[in-house]
């Protein structure tokens, strides 16, 4: 593909609008060329934060700013008025808005897995050791419980009779059971898996991390110890008429994922500007968050893998159906 | 499915931190210390403070000579500090003294337990003023500290701290004879610290499991020890043996805190803490000058001293609405002390007599086992509006304080000679007689904060940038305190009560009134440059004399200008500037023939330049370095830290212009 100047863009796009022809695009301001990047309350969203406050794309002639969606909801409905370009996503939730019709594609994919078991009971030191206990697990049929269960059932154990799940309504309301000694076992995503710890290190319980989830999938399944978990989508409109600007989204973010590795307690303070979050939590949380931006085209192995184990437990979880070839961006 | 409930995982750990902070700001809260704050002797000299013990935005080393009220931040060896990592070093040396400094600290967390050593070592010597003398200055220090926490369970915490502290051969400038107020008098400092070593000790209890109907219980056991020994000639090997004086202060407090907290209603809170202390305070001093006889006791600094202070205070919070906090503390306090030595002889020159004679000599029938009962009361209040971003705080109380050991029974004799610089002049006598101190008193502050505010240096992601910026604040406070029965140095000059009027050293009540102002504005321009000014001024007046206070800091203000850069691929580096401006302290106590003469008079006003940079890689190095007072200046602040009870301390010159380096590392 030709590369296109920001000057010759610019004129193209503006002729096109004069004619009609193009509609006008809510998101990116044309005249100011400001790019809001929807990134997701939690810790990878770091990533974002030092893309846009390092002028990664003022190149591009994009004056990047973030923002914080607050609910799974607002996501969607963004994503669903147009107003939302670039957002952060879980990778299924992505391929299930394509598959109902949404034009979105997946940009890449920034976390590898972050799931984890955590104990208060020192004994139980694999999932064997569930058996017969009380679980506390938050969402029932969303990918963390389908990924748990899945595991349980490679390991011959039966979810709904060897293991007592309890469900609650969000990963907050199991940690506090979990941590005022309602069940001495929980099933958290990071950074929220972290967090348990710390506010157990407060309050003199001690919380250990027994089962690292995506490892043992990855050692069940014969693939390596990750899962394509979440990452960036992008509008296809955006697609089609800035191609370099998604380009140069996407190599912003690994550069910037470097620094995060590199500097994880600067990451934590500029973390905590953005999310609302407690610096020392961000920077606690990344080793084990599987840090590492790949692109969707890259990663669609580990895509489709994910993918077919989901909806193998629930096949209604992407819309029914495997994305289509153009769901995957790549460079 | 769940396709309209997308996976918010990611989503709970906001929740989970954010609705713990909503739950402790629901209800009301007690201060963390008693409403009635603990009040000490205005301007009282003292060793180095023992914590904090390094500042990383500073030059290494103490600078008693140097009293700037704002420092810098410690950039971007903060990020390195503040990191999880279990151990830090670092080391820092100053070209000012050819100061010297080492620090480490381990740590070492479980959920039940938590260990951390902290250890630091500093050396400075002379340095050079802005007009390239030498100042007499120079001490050996190292301090260790070991905390202990233990946490059994979610309700309940033990915790231990141990530090011990020395400071070995304290230089000081050596005095020399003026001419103040028509009167011979010695200025400068007599002896010197050679060794002062202090012990703390804490162990404190707390559950929150609930009690007889109590929320919150604490128990706290402290301890303070204090060995030191002065002389002047230890270090100062020119002085005749006929003048030789050496002593040996020791302070030791032990005493035990206890408190209840419960809630009253889901507004209202309260606390009852009940404590006591027993102190013992003996020093004696041997020799000194035309004694020639290092053995003989020639006074006591502190006779025999054994006292008690014991406590109770009720504090209640009270939250009527969410933006509005009222806090009301009211203390009764009750003082008990004896001069166990008030009796025991002492000799220097013509003088012979005990510490009893000598307080009589010049306040007339004493009692050496003075008591007294305080009661204090104080109304804290706040009123927050648009969210929080303007701040409302004022206070109105009545604080009470008993006069401490030194005020008390100080007895420095010497010889009974008026004209001579090592006569009357030179003694310093406690006034068992002194009433406590009364403070009415009054503050009032505002803070307004723009949305984009979230520290200095800290600018909310988003909104305009440059003059335009909501990342502000702007603060104000001020105070007026009332003074009834203030404690104040002064000479004995035949005043009513006083009986001799030989410019003795003394303590006495007068009437003082205290006011101060402080503001500051801080603008984040950007996510890069931030700027801050604040201004400090004070005023104190002793009513019943008609005479300025003496000890009072001048008008003084601090800019800094900062730019910082937290994005670099291996790390972080900041610089900045930061000018300090002191006006001239034209209102003292200077002439001892009328006044204390406390004040060393002010060699004018001042301004310093300092820049400083500092880069960390990786948040685990990190490196400062500094050029303070870049143009070389001289100057000497008007209140410089005095470590000794010297009655007519100099005014010592700060360092000119010089460099440092900091360096830090994690691991």
């Amino acid at each position: 593909m030709t590369r296109l100047s920001r000057r010759t863009l610019l004129s193209g796009a503006a002729a096109l609008t004069g004619l009609g022809m193009l509609p006008a695009r809510p998101g990116i301001a044309a005249a100011a060329d400001t790019l809001t990047i929807s990134a997701m309350p939690a810790t990878p969203s770091v990533v974002v934060a030092h893309l846009v406050e390092s002028g990664a794309l003022s190149a591009h002639g994009a004056e990047a700013t973030m923002k914080v969606w607050r609910s799974p909801d607002q996501m969607r409905a963004g994503v669903l008025s147009g107003e939302m370009k670039v957002f952060g996503t879980p990778s299924y939730s992505c391929a299930n808005m394509r598959n109902r019709g949404v034009p979105v594609r997946l940009m890449n994919i920034l976390t590898w897995g972050l799931l984890y078991v955590m104990t208060r009971d020192p004994a139980v030191t694999k999932v064997e050791d569930l058996a017969g206990k009380p679980v506390l697990m938050a969402f029932r049929n969303d990918a963390p419980d389908l990924i748990f269960r899945l595991v349980l059932r490679k390991l011959g154990m039966d979810p709904d009779k060897d293991v007592k799940i309890q469900y609650l309504g969000t990963p907050t309301e199991a940690t506090q059971l979990f941590l005022a000694g309602k069940a001495d076992i929980a099933v958290l995503p990071e950074p929220v898996a972290t967090a348990s710890q710390l506010r157990g290190m407060q309050s003199g319980v001690a919380v250990q991390r027994a089962v690292d989830l995506t490892a043992l999938y990855g050692q069940l399944t014969n693939r390596p110890p990750r899962l394509a978990q979440a990452g960036l989508g992008v509008a296809e409109d955006l697609v089609q008429s800035r191609p370099e600007l998604v380009k140069a989204i996407h190599e912003a973010c690994v550069a910037s994922a470097r620094w995060v590795m590199n500097n994880p307690a600067s990451a934590g303070r500029l973390g905590a500007d953005y999310l609302d979050m407690q610096p020392a939590i961000i920077e606690r949380s990344l080793p084990h968050f599987r840090l590492g931006v790949t692109s969707a085209a890259e990663a669609r192995p580990d895509l489709e893998a994910y993918f077919t184990d989901l909806m193998a437990m629930s096949p209604d979880i992407l819309g029914g159906r495997m994305p289509d070839d153009t769901f995957y961006w790549g460079v | 499915m769940t396709s309209r409930r997308l996976s918010t995982i990611l989503a709970g750990a906001i929740l989970a931190s954010g609705s713990a902070a909503a739950q402790d700001a629901n209800g009301p809260e007690l201060p963390k210390d008693s409403v009635v704050p603990v009040l000490t002797q205005h301007r009282k000299p003292g060793p180095f403070p023992v914590l904090p013990m390094w500042d990383l935005g500073w030059a290494p080393g103490e600078m008693a000579y140097r009293r700037d009220k704002l420092h810098p931040t410690g950039g971007a060896l903060d990020s390195v500090m503040k990191s999880a990592a279990p151990v830090k070093l670092g080391a820092g040396f100053s070209n000012a003294g050819s100061t010297k400094e080492v620090f480490g600290q381990a740590s070492l967390r479980t959920a039940v337990a938590t260990a951390q050593a902290t250890a630091n070592y500093e050396n400075a010597g002379q340095y050079e003023d802005g007009n390239g003398d030498e100042v007499r200055t120079g001490y050996d220090r190292h301090t260790e500290q070991l905390a202990l926490a233990l946490r059994p369970s979610a309700e309940s915490s033990l915790r231990a701290m141990v530090l011990r502290d020395r400071i070995d051969d304290h230089m000081l400038p050596t005095p020399v004879v003026t001419v103040q107020g028509g009167l011979n008098i010695s200025e400068g400092f007599g002896a010197e610290p050679i060794r002062t070593d202090r012990t703390l000790g804490l162990l404190v209890g707390e559950s929150t499991r609930p009690v007889a109907g109590l929320d919150r219980i604490k128990a706290e056991l402290r301890y303070l020890g204090l060995e030191r020994r002065a002389d002047n000639f230890t270090l100062r090997s020119d002085t005749p043996a006929a003048n030789r004086v050496i002593s040996r202060p020791s302070r030791q407090e032990v005493g035990p805190t206890f408190s209840g907290e419960t809630h009253l209603s889901d507004e209202v809170v309260s606390r009852l803490t009940l404590s006591t202390k027993r102190i013992w305070h003996d020093a004696t001093r041997y020799g000194g000058p035309g004694v020639n006889n290092i053995y003989q006791i020639s006074g006591y600094q502190y006779p025999g001293i054994e006292a008690w202070e014991s406590a109770v205070a009720l504090d209640t919070a009270w939250k009527p609405a969410p933006a509005t906090n009222l806090a009301l503390g009211i203390r009764y306090d009750r003082m008990t002390a004896d001069a166990t030595k008030a009796d025991n002889l002492m000799r220097i020159g013509n003088f012979s007599g005990t510490p009893r004679s000598l307080y009589e000599s010049y306040f007339g029938p004493v009692d050496t086992s003075p008591e007294a009962d305080m009661v204090s009361v104080k109304l804290d209040g706040e009123q927050t509006f648009a969210d929080d971003r303007v701040a409302l705080t004022g206070s109105v109380g009545r604080i009470m304080r008993a006069p401490d050991t030194q005020e008390l029974f100080f007895a420095l004799p010497s010889t009974n000679n008026t004209v001579l610089p090592a006569g009357t002049i030179t003694r310093q006598v406690g006034n068992p007689n002194l009433d406590p101190e009364a403070h009415y008193r009054a503050e009032a502050g505002l803070s307004v904060r723009g949305e984009d505010w979230l520290d200095y240096g800290r600018k909310r992601p988003g909104g305009d940038n440059g003059l335009g910026s909501r990342s502000w604040r702007l603060a104000v406070s001020g105070y007026v305190d009332q003074v009834e029965d203030f404690v104040s140095r002064d000479r004995a000059h035949g005043q009513s009560g006083i009986l001799l009027s030989d410019n003795a050293f003394i303590f006495r009540n007068v009437d003082a009134r205290l006011a101060g102002i402080d503001a500051e504005a801080a603008i984040n321009l950007t996510r890069n440059w931030s700027t801050r000014l604040a201004v400090s001024y004070r005023y104190g007046e002793n009513t019943a004399d008609d005479r300025a206070l003496y000890g009072i800091d001048p008008l003084e203000a601090n800019w800094l200008v900062d730019y910082q850069d937290t994005l670099g691929e291996i790390g972080t580096w900041n610089a900045g500037f930061k000018v300090r401006a002191v006006a001239r302290q034209n209102r003292q106590d200077l002439d001892p023939s009328t006044g204390s003469g406390y004040d060393a008079e002010s060699t004018g006003g001042f301004g310093l330049l300092d820049l400083y940079a500092s880069v960390q890689v990786h948040d685990t190095i990190g490196l400062r370095v500094g050029i303070d007072n870049v143009f070389d200046k001289t100057y000497a602040e008007a209140n410089q830290h005095n470590v000794t009870d010297d009655p007519n301390p100099s005014a010592v010159n700060g360092p000119g212009r010089s460099f440092y380096a900091r360096a830090v590392a994690t691991f």
